[in-house]
C-alpha cells in the first residue's frame, strides 16, 4: 500500500470512528462506544509511535492527537450524561475524570521531557569534564507524544459504562470513574514529587558548579562553536590541533546537537545555551577565543566579553562569500591557511585591515599514504553539492537547480562509479532541498552497480579516492585542489561560466559546467584522460596552503602564543587588576 | 513562522494561551459540575458564558508562562471543553430533552470547531504564501504611503467582526439552543443549531475561497517595496534594532535624520518602533528578516549609521559595499559604548575627545584611527551666549538640580541641603531665578520634597520673571537658552549646558576638596564650585556678567566633551557627506557586483 493511500485510509477510518463515537454517545450505546474507543486509542498509539508523520498536516497540528483525545474525553462525559441522566453523581465524576485525564496526559509529556532535560545536564551540559556534585550527563532520549498507560486509562470509563450497561449495574461506571480519578491523582502527585526531587538543585546552582569545574580546569584557549545539526565536523577538525597545543583548552558549543559527537574527543566540552552562560564560563584564565564558524550572530555573545583575544579560524578554505565578509572585522584577527585566504580579505569592501589577517597553513592534513584504489576497477566520480546555506543570496548549491542533470549525465557514462554525497545540513532551511536530496538518493540507489549514496562524514575519504568530482563553491573545491583531484563546478543562478570564474577565482583550477550534459562528459573525459588543469591545481595548491603546509602545528602554536601575548599586553595596560 | 505570534498584524487568537483562559475553562467545568450536583441546568450555560465572551472580545493579552504552555488549552480546545461541559451538564440534568434537538446541537458545536480550525489554517497557509514582510512609511509603494497592513479578513468585508469572533459568536446560538431544548421548547433548538452549523460552514467556505488560488491575489508587496527603495536610491541608512523599551535611542536622532541632505532611509528591524516615529518625515521600512534587509539595501547605499549596539547589527554589517559607523545615542560613559563588538564598524563616531580617551583606556583591539569626534547634533538647538543688548537687563539664573537617587551613594542632589539657600542667595543678588527640579525630586527623601516646595513657594512670591520651568520635553533646552548662568549638580545637565559655553556653577554638597572634586567629575572642570557654605555664590554671579575668568576653560572643556565649535548639526551633516565620499571611494575600488549581495 502506498503511503498516500495509507494516509487516506487511516484519515477516513479515524473520521468514521469519531462519527460513530458521537452517535454511540448520543443514542447512547455504551458497548459500541467502548469498541470504537478502543479502536481509536489503539490507532492513535500506533500512529504516534510508528507513523507520526503519516496524517495530513491539519491532523498533526490544530486537530492533532491532543485535540482528538480531548474530543474522546468530552464524548465519554456526554455518554455518561446520556446513559445515566438521573444519576448526577456518576456524570459529575465522569466530568472530573476526563478533565483529570486530559491534564494528566499533557502533564505526562511535560514531566517526561523535563526528566530527559535533566538527564542531559539540565540548564547546561558538559562532556570530558568532571563536575563535582553533579551526575554525569547522558544523552536525552526522545519523548513520545502520547503516554501509553494514560492513553489506555482513557478507556477505563467507557469500559465502566459498557459493563454497567451489559450487566445492568450502573455503579460499575461509578467505580471506573473513581479509579480513574484516583490513579491520575496519584500519578500527578508522584510526578510532582519526582519533579521537585529532580529540581532540588536550582539552575543557577548547576551553572555555578560547572563554572567551578571550568575554573579548576583554567582553560587559556576557548573554541566557540555554533552551527546547525550535522556541522560538528567543523569543531572536530580543530580537536587534534587543540590536543597538540600544550595549553588547556575548552570547547563551548551553543546547540545541544553537537554534544554527543564530542563525547570522548579529548578536549573538555560545555554546552552554553544562553549568552549569560557564556559570560559565566569565561573564567579569568581565558585569554584566546577561536571561532570555527561565522554564519550566525551568536559569536557576538563571546566577542562582547571584554579582555579576550578573538580569532576567526574558520573550517577550511573556500571562495564562499563568508570568507571575505565584512563581519570578519569584529574579530581581532582572522587566521587563514595561505595567500589565497589572505587575498580574499584584501577586497576593499571587506574592510578588514591586512594587519589582522594571519596565514597559519592548512588545518586539514593531507593524507600521508595514497588512498586505496576504488573497488571494481572503474574510476570513482563524486557529486558532492553543498547545502542551501542560511540565505538565498549566499546559496551556491547546485542540488535543486542542476543536481538531477549532473547525476543523470554521470550515470549515463558506463565507465565510472558514481558517489552521491549531499552536504550534512542539506534541507535544514528549505524543504525542497531535502526533497531533492531524497529523490536523487533514490535515483542513485536504483541505478545499481557500484553507485552509492555516501554519508557526509565519508566525503573526505571519498574525495581522496575520486578520479573526478563535481562540486559546488565550498571548502571541498580547495580540498580537491589540495588532494590533486580533477574537479568541476556547476554554473548556478543563471551565471555563465565566465561570471562564475570571475566571482570565484579558485575555479581557475577546474572546469565549470554550464551546458549539461555535454560539459559533464567533456570534463570527465579530460579528468580520465589528458587532465589539462593539473598545473593549475598545483599552482592553486601553493596559494591555498602556503609554501609550508607541513609545519601547521608549529605555526598554529606560534600564532596562539603571539595572540595570547597581545591579549596580555592589553590587559596589563587596561585593567591590570583583573587578569 | 512569521507574524503569527506577538505583534503580528493578524492575530489568529491561538497559541497564546494564558492562565486567564485556563481559569475561564475551569469556570465552565465547575459550573457544569455544580449544575449536575444541584440539577439546575442553567448554571452550566451561565458558566460557559465568561470564556465565550473572552474569546469574543479577545484582545491580545500578555503571552503565557511558556513552561506550562503544553498543559494549557488553545482556542479550539477551550471551546471544546467549554461547550462539552455545558452539553454534558444539560444532558445529565432532568428534565430529559428530545434526542433530536440534542444531536443537532452537538453537531453544530462540532461544525463550529471544524470551521474555526479550517479558518485558522487557511489564514496560516496564506500568510506563509505571502511575500508581505516589509512594512513601509513615508515611501511611495504603488501609490500607497504606508503598508502593507494586516492580512485582509474576508468576514470583515461583510460584518464589523472578524472571522474568529464571528465563529465565537455562533457558539452563543448553540448555548441558546441548549437552553431552549432544556426548557422543552420545540423546533427552535434545531433551527438555532442548523443556523450555527450553516453559518460556520459558510465562514469556512468563505475563508477557503478568499485564501485559495482563485480568491484574493497573494500579496507580494515585498518586491514593490524593494523597487521603491531602489528608486529612492538612498545613500544614507539609519539602521535600528532594539527591544521596545529602547526606541528612544532612535528618536533622539529624529531631527538629524529629517535634516540629512542626501537621500536617506530609516531601516527598522522590528515594527514596534513605528508608533514612536509617527512624526518623522524620512522614509522608513521595517525589514524583519535578513532576506528582506538585503532587498532594501540597494547598491546606492554608501553609509549605514547605527544608534544601538545590538546583535542584529551583524546582519547589516555583513552586506558588502556600504561603510558602517556606530553613532550611539548620547551618554558615552556606558559600557556598551566601548564593547569589543564595536570592532565590526568601519568607523565609530563619538561626541568629543573625552570618548576617544575612554576607548584608549579600555584597549579592546579597536583601532583609535576609526574614532571620529563629530559633536552632539542633538544639542543643535542650544544657543551660544550672546552679549547683552540692554544695559539694565537682569541676570537670569537657571537652577536645575538633580534628584536624590535611589540610594545615598548615588545622591548628587543639592536640593535638600542647599536648595532653599541657593534660591534666596540668587534672588537677593537681584537676579531672576528659574527653577527646574528633576521630576523625581523628593521621591525618596521627604526633606528633598520639603525643600522643593519651599523653593517653589519662594519663587511664587518673588515674581518678576522668576518661576518654575514646566516639565515638558523641550523645556530644559528652552530654559538653557533663556538663562545667563546655570547652577546645577553633577548630572548630564551640565554637559549639555556646556554646548552654550555660558558660565555655570556646580554644587559640591559634600564639600569634597576642589581639586579632588574636579578630578572625579571632569565635567565640573570649568565650573565655579559651590560648597555648602555658598561662599562662592555672590562672587560667581558677579564674575559671570563681569570678567568671566573661566571662559577659556569652558571652551576647552566643551570641545573635549562635545566636539569642536560650531553648529553641531551642520558639522554632523558635513561629516555624513565626507563619510559618503570615503565610502564611495572604497566602493569604486571594490568592484561590488551590481545586484548581487555577496
Amino acid at each position: 500500500m502506498t503511503r498516500s493511500l495509507l494516509r487516506d485510509v487511516v484519515t477516513a477510518g479515524l473520521a468514521i470512528a469519531y462519527v460513530v463515537l458521537v452517535l454511540a454517545a448520543l443514542l447512547p450505546v455504551p458497548l459500541l462506544f467502548l469498541v470504537f474507543a478502543v479502536l481509536v486509542v489503539l490507532a492513535e498509539l500506533w500512529l504516534s509511535r510508528q507513523m507520526p508523520e503519516l496524517l495530513p498536516p491539519l491532523l498533526r497540528t490544530q486537530l492533532g492527537v491532543r485535540f482528538r483525545l480531548l474530543s474522546l474525553d468530552v464524548l465519554t462525559a456526554l455518554l455518561a450524561a446520556r446513559f445515566v441522566p438521573d444519576r448526577s453523581l456518576i456524570v459529575a465524576l465522569a466530568v472530573v475524570a476526563v478533565v483529570l485525564l486530559h491534564g494528566g496526559r499533557d502533564a505526562a509529556g511535560v514531566f517526561a521531557r523535563r526528566r530527559e532535560w535533566r538527564r542531559g545536564g539540565g540548564p547546561v551540559s558538559w562532556r570530558n569534564l568532571t563536575v563535582r556534585g553533579l551526575p554525569v550527563p547522558g544523552d536525552p532520549r526522545p519523548v513520545g507524544e502520547l503516554s501509553v498507560p494514560l492513553a489506555l486509562l482513557t478507556l477505563l470509563l467507557p469500559l465502566g459504562f459498557a459493563v454497567g450497561d451489559v450487566t445492568d449495574r450502573p455503579w460499575a461506571a461509578l467505580v471506573a470513574g473513581a479509579v480513574v480519578v484516583a490513579v491520575v491523582a496519584l500519578y500527578l502527585v508522584g510526578r510532582v514529587v519526582q519533579y521537585v526531587l529532580l529540581n532540588r538543585l536550582s539552575h543557577d546552582a548547576v551553572r555555578e558548579r560547572l563554572q567551578d569545574a571550568i575554573e579548576r580546569l583554567a582553560p587559556q584557549v576557548v573554541v566557540h562553536f555554533s552551527g546547525r545539526r550535522g556541522t560538528v565536523e567543523q569543531v572536530l577538525l580543530w580537536v587534534p590541533v587543540l590536543r597538540g597545543l600544550g595549553r588547556r583548552c575548552l570547547v563551548v558549543v551553543r546547540e545541544p546537537t553537537h554534544i554527543a559527537a564530542l563525547d570522548g574527543c579529548g578536549v573538555p566540552v560545555v554546552f552554553a545555551p544562553r549568552s549569560q552562560d557564556v559570560e559565566l564560563f569565561m573564567v579569568p584564565s581565558v585569554r584566546l577565543a577561536l571561532y570555527p564558524s561565522d554564519v550566525t550572530n551568536i559569536n557576538n555573545h563571546l566577542i562582547r566579553v571584554p579582555g579576550i583575544f578573538d580569532v576567526l579560524v574558520g573550517h577550511g578554505d573556500s571562495d564562499e562569500p563568508e570568507n571575505r565578509s565584512p563581519i570578519a572585522r569584529m574579530y581581532d584577527e582572522v587566521w587563514v591557511a595561505g595567500p589565497a585566504g589572505r587575498e580574499r580579505y584584501a577586497w576593499p569592501a571587506s574592510g578588514v585591515p591586512a594587519a589582522r589577517i594571519r596565514e597559519i597553513g592548512p588545518v586539514r592534513p593531507l593524507p600521508s599514504v595514497p588512498a586505496p584504489p576504488a573497488p571494481g576497477g572503474r574510476p570513482t566520480v563524486l557529486y558532492a553539492p553543498t547545502w542551501e546555506n542560511v540565505l538565498d543570496s549566499t546559496d551556491l548549491s547546485s542540488l535543486v537547480e542542476r543536481g538531477s542533470a549532473v547525476l543523470e549525465a554521470l550515470l549515463a557514462r558506463q565507465d565510472v562509479r558514481v558517489l552521491f554525497a549531499p552536504a550534512a545540513p542539506t534541507g535544514s532551511r528549505l524543504a525542497e532541498y531535502a526533497t531533492a536530496r531524497e529523490a536523487l538518493a533514490r535515483r542513485v540507489t536504483a541505478a545499481g552497480f557500484e553507485h552509492e549514496v555516501i554519508a557526509p562524514e565519508q566525503i573526505p575519504a571519498a574525495l581522496e579516492q575520486a578520479a573526478f568530482a563535481v562540486l559546488d563553491v565550498s571548502p571541498l573545491v580547495s580540498e580537491a585542489i589540495r588532494l590533486d583531484v580533477p574537479f568541476a563546478v556547476c554554473a548556478v543562478r543563471g551565471r555563465a561560466a565566465g561570471a562564475m570564474r570571475a566571482m570565484f577565482p579558485t575555479l581557475g583550477a577546474g572546469a565549470v559546467l554550464e551546458h549539461l550534459p555535454e560539459d559533464v562528459f567533456l570534463a570527465v573525459d579530460d579528468a580520465l584522460g589528458p587532465d589539462v588543469r593539473a598545473p593549475q591545481r598545483a599552482a592553486f595548491r601553493r596559494r591555498i596552503d602556503g609554501e609550508d603546509p607541513g609545519g601547521f602545528a608549529e605555526r598554529f602554536a606560534g600564532a596562539v602564543t603571539e595572540a595570547i601575548a597581545a591579549q596580555q599586553r592589553r590587559r596589563a595596560f587596561a585593567r591590570p587588576s583583573e587578569r | 513562522m512569521r507574524r503569527l505570534l506577538g505583534d503580528g498584524p493578524f492575530d489568529l487568537g491561538q497559541d497564546e494561551p494564558d492562565l486567564l483562559d485556563l481559569a475561564l475553562v475551569g469556570v465552565a467545568v465547575a459550573a457544569a459540575l455544580i449544575a449536575l450536583a444541584t440539577d439546575v441546568w442553567p448554571i452550566a450555560l451561565i458558566g460557559a458564558v465568561p470564556g465565550l465572551l473572552a474569546d469574543l472580545v479577545r484582545v491580545q493579552r500578555i503571552p503565557a508562562l511558556r513552561r506550562v504552555r503544553r498543559v494549557l488549552l488553545d482556542r479550539p480546545q477551550r471551546s471544546l471543553v467549554r461547550n462539552g461541559a455545558a452539553i454534558v451538564a444539560v444532558a445529565g440534568t432532568p428534565p430529559d430533552e428530545a434526542f433530536f434537538d440534542f444531536a443537532a446541537l452537538v453537531v453544530a458545536v462540532m461544525a463550529v470547531h471544524l470551521a474555526l480550525t479550517l479558518y485558522t489554517s487557511y489564514a496560516r497557509r496564506r500568510l506563509e504564501e505571502e511575500r508581505a514582510d516589509l512594512q513601509w512609511r513615508n515611501l511611495d509603494v504603488e501609490g500607497r504611503r504606508r503598508g502593507p497592513g494586516p492580512l485582509p479578513d474576508p468576514v470583515r468585508r461583510l460584518l464589523p467582526l472578524d472571522g474568529l469572533r464571528t465563529l465565537a459568536a455562533l457558539e452563543l446560538l448553540v448555548l441558546a439552543g441548549l437552553a431552549l431544548a432544556a426548557s422543552r421548547v420545540a423546533v427552535l433548538p434545531v433551527v438555532l443549531a442548523a443556523t450555527a452549523a450553516l453559518l460556520a460552514a459558510a465562514i469556512a467556505a468563505l475563508a477557503a475561497r478568499t485564501w485559495s488560488g482563485r480568491g484574493d491575489p497573494v500579496r507580494n508587496t515585498d518586491a514593490a517595496v524593494a523597487a521603491a527603495v531602489a528608486a529612492l536610491a538612498p545613500e544614507v541608512v539609519f539602521y535600528f534594532s532594539s527591544p521596545a523599551s529602547g526606541t528612544y535611542a532612535l528618536t533622539v536622532w529624529s531631527n538629524v535624520i529629517d535634516a540629512v541632505r542626501r537621500p536617506a532611509l530609516v531601516v527598522l528591524r522590528e515594527p514596534i518602533h513605528l508608533d514612536a516615529l509617527a512624526r518623522m518625515t524620512a522614509p522608513i521600512v521595517v525589514a524583519p528578516t535578513v532576506a528582506t534587509l538585503e532587498a532594501v539595501t540597494p547598491p546606492s547605499v554608501r553609509v549605514v549609521l547605527y544608534p544601538t549596539n545590538v546583535v542584529r547589527n551583524n546582519e547589516m554589517v555583513r552586506i558588502p559595499g556600504p561603510m558602517h559607523s556606530f553613532i550611539g545615542h548620547g551618554d558615552s560613559d556606558k559600557v556598551g559604548s566601548f564593547s569589543p563588538l564595536n570592532r565590526m564598524y568601519d568607523e565609530i563616531w563619538v561626541a568629543g575627545r573625552a570618548a576617544v580617551d575612554r576607548y584608549a583606556a579600555v584597549d579592546e583591539g579597536i583601532d583609535l584611527s576609526v574614532l571620529r569626534a563629530v559633536g552632539r547634533p542633538q544639542l543643535a538647538e542650544i544657543r551660544r551666549a550672546v552679549p547683552p543688548t540692554e544695559e539694565d537687563q537682569r541676570l537670569v539664573v537657571l537652577y536645575a538640580p538633580t534628584w536624590e537617587g535611589f540610594f545615598d551613594e548615588a545622591d548628587y542632589s543639592s536640593v535638600a541641603r542647599m536648595g532653599e539657600r541657593i534660591a534666596r542667595g540668587v534672588l537677593e543678588s537681584g537676579a531672576v531665578l528659574r527653577f527646574k527640579p528633576h521630576p523625581l525630586t523628593g521621591h525618596r527623601l521627604p526633606a528633598a520634597a520639603k525643600a522643593r516646595e519651599a523653593i517653589e513657594d519662594l519663587l511664587r512670591r518673588a515674581g518678576e520673571g522668576s518661576g518654575v520651568v514646566p516639565n515638558t520635553p523641550d523645556a530644559l533646552y528652552t530654559a538653557f537658552n533663556e538663562a545667563d548662568v546655570l547652577i546645577s549638580d553633577i548630572s548630564s545637565v551640565i554637559t549639555d549646558f556646556l554646548a552654550s559655553r555660558k558660565p555655570y556653577l556646580v554644587t559640591n554638597p559634600r564639600d569634597v576638596p576642589d581639586a579632588e572634586f574636579r578630578a572625579l567629575f571632569p565635567s565640573s572642570g570649568a565650573a565655579e564650585l559651590l560648597g555648602t557654605d555658598l561662599a562662592a555664590l555672590p562672587g560667581a554671579l558677579a564674575d559671570a556678567v563681569g570678567t568671566d575668568p573661566r571662559r577659556a576653560a569652558r571652551e576647552a572643556l566643551a570641545e573635549y566633551l562635545l566636539g569642536a565649535e560650531g553648529d553641531p548639526l551642520a558639522a554632523f551633516l558635513d561629516e555624513i557627506d565626507r563619510f559618503v565620499e570615503r565610502a564611495d571611494l572604497r566602493i569604486r575600488t571594490s568592484d561590488v557586483p551590481e545586484g548581487v549581495q555577496l
